[in-house]
């Protein structure tokens, strides 16, 4: 019995001793950690609107800076709208939309943006995906989001759906996941010009 | 018991008991992170750094731990040297944390630090257990950093991201998936037993 008590009483002190550790740490790191999630998010915000091009490697004060300046975000039933402006703030140059879709191995969520006028993408960017890296982790790689640039939006065909996908260039043994970010950036594209459609 | 000399206990984890091709540990870690260099490397820091804190402390309350609950409080300070490692990379390293996604928290599942736990720092003092640690992480990484070199030069034709092998060369697709990492880890536990260690003449075929 007094063994029983003893185990407890230590299993008890030893798992206090690590949470408080594991505390401390997350205390002193918490407000860094914030810090760089929200800058990847603007950044992500800002390579997607395509506000800064996807070489651009902006200090963290300037990106902030821009951020604030030039991008707003709405969000209307769990779904993110983005809108860039231009340096003086007031006439528009992009509208965004933050997308997800499922991807091979797990989500890839990101954001697409058009003109104003509908007529043309002006940015691509994945902000997250769980793709192999090197292969289908490939969508994430400039060389990949940069065929979309000032690409024409198509007209919808009779369903409605917009093949925003043709012509791109696949990527080589990663069929699925090419095939997921052809499904995804449709619906996003269709999304994006039903919300245009219904602002104008 | 006498301490074990720190050279011994150093090289025993690096050559003669090394994780990977003497007792075949860590396997999931070094099937997942070896297509590229930069994140093999980071890995690898990581995995030494809780292998050999957690040592340090296993080896401390050795006495003081009831036997029942060793696991347990094996499982625990395992647990609490990867997340604060996690927390760190988070904070320090944001793109790399990115890339790891949730390989670092697989640390914690990772066979070599509770085996080496259960079997060298629960009977041995701080000291040597840090050695210890030390050695089974650089053994570990000296085979990780060799599979990874070889599959990013032949899957992206770099090394740590800079062209190695220039326009001519084609990709090995193969060698960036988990399939390649296969591969090479045979090849690699294949030339470690049959062509370095045959000079030992103590090695049996497995």
């Amino acid at each position: 019995m007094r063994d029983r008590v003893r185990t407890i009483v230590y299993m008890v002190i030893v798992t206090a001793v690590a949470t408080a550790l594991m505390t401390g740490a997350k205390f002193l790191v918490e407000d860094r950690i914030r810090t760089n999630e929200r800058l990847f998010q603007n950044r992500a915000e800002l390579y997607g609107l395509g506000v800064i091009p996807l070489t651009e490697r902006l200090h963290p004060a300037e990106v902030e800076r821009l951020h604030e300046a030039r991008v707003k975000r709405a969000e209307e039933d769990s779904q993110v709208w983005l809108d860039a402006y231009d340096e003086e703030g007031v006439a528009p140059t992009a509208v965004g939309i933050e997308f997800r879709g499922q991807g091979f191995w797990g989500p890839i969520q990101g954001i697409l943006s058009a003109d104003p006028s509908g007529e043309k993408i002006v940015g691509l960017y994945i902000s997250s995906h769980q793709e192999t890296p090197g292969l289908g982790g490939r969508i994430a790689e400039q060389e990949f989001l940069s065929q979309f640039k000032e690409r024409p939006i198509p007209e919808a065909d009779p369903e409605g759906a917009y093949r925003l996908w043709q012509p791109t260039d696949a990527i080589t043994g990663a069929t699925r996941t090419s095939e997921s970010m052809e499904r995804i950036l449709n619906k996003a594209t269709a999304d994006l010009m039903q919300r245009m459609g219904e602002e104008q | 018991m006498p301490a074990p000399k720190t050279n011994r206990v150093f090289m025993d984890g690096v050559w003669h008991e090394n994780p990977v091709f003497r007792q075949v540990l860590g396997i999931c870690s070094t099937l997942a992170v070896t297509n590229l260099l930069r994140n093999t490397l980071v890995m690898v820091a990581g995995l030494i750094w809780t292998a050999a804190m957690a040592n340090v402390t296993f080896s401390l309350l050795r006495n003081a731990t009831p036997r029942r609950i060793r696991i347990m409080v094996q499982v625990l300070v395992i647990s609490t040297y990867v997340i604060v490692l996690h927390l760190v990379l988070q904070a320090y390293l944001p793109e790399i944390s990115r890339d790891l996604g949730p390989y670092v928290g697989l640390i914690i599942t990772n066979c070599i630090l509770m085996g080496r736990l259960e079997a060298f720092a629960s009977s041995n003092p701080p000291w040597p257990s840090f050695v210890d640690g030390i050695g089974c992480g650089v053994g570990y990484g000296f085979i990780l950093i060799g599979i990874a070199v070889v599959r990013e030069i032949l899957g992206f034709g770099t090394v740590l991201g800079f062209p190695v092998m220039g326009a001519w060369w084609t990709r090995w697709t193969l060698m960036v998936m988990p399939a390649g990492a296969f591969f090479m880890l045979g090849v690699f536990v294949w030339a470690c037993r049959r062509i370095w260690m045959a000079g030992e003449g103590k090695e049996k075929p497995a």
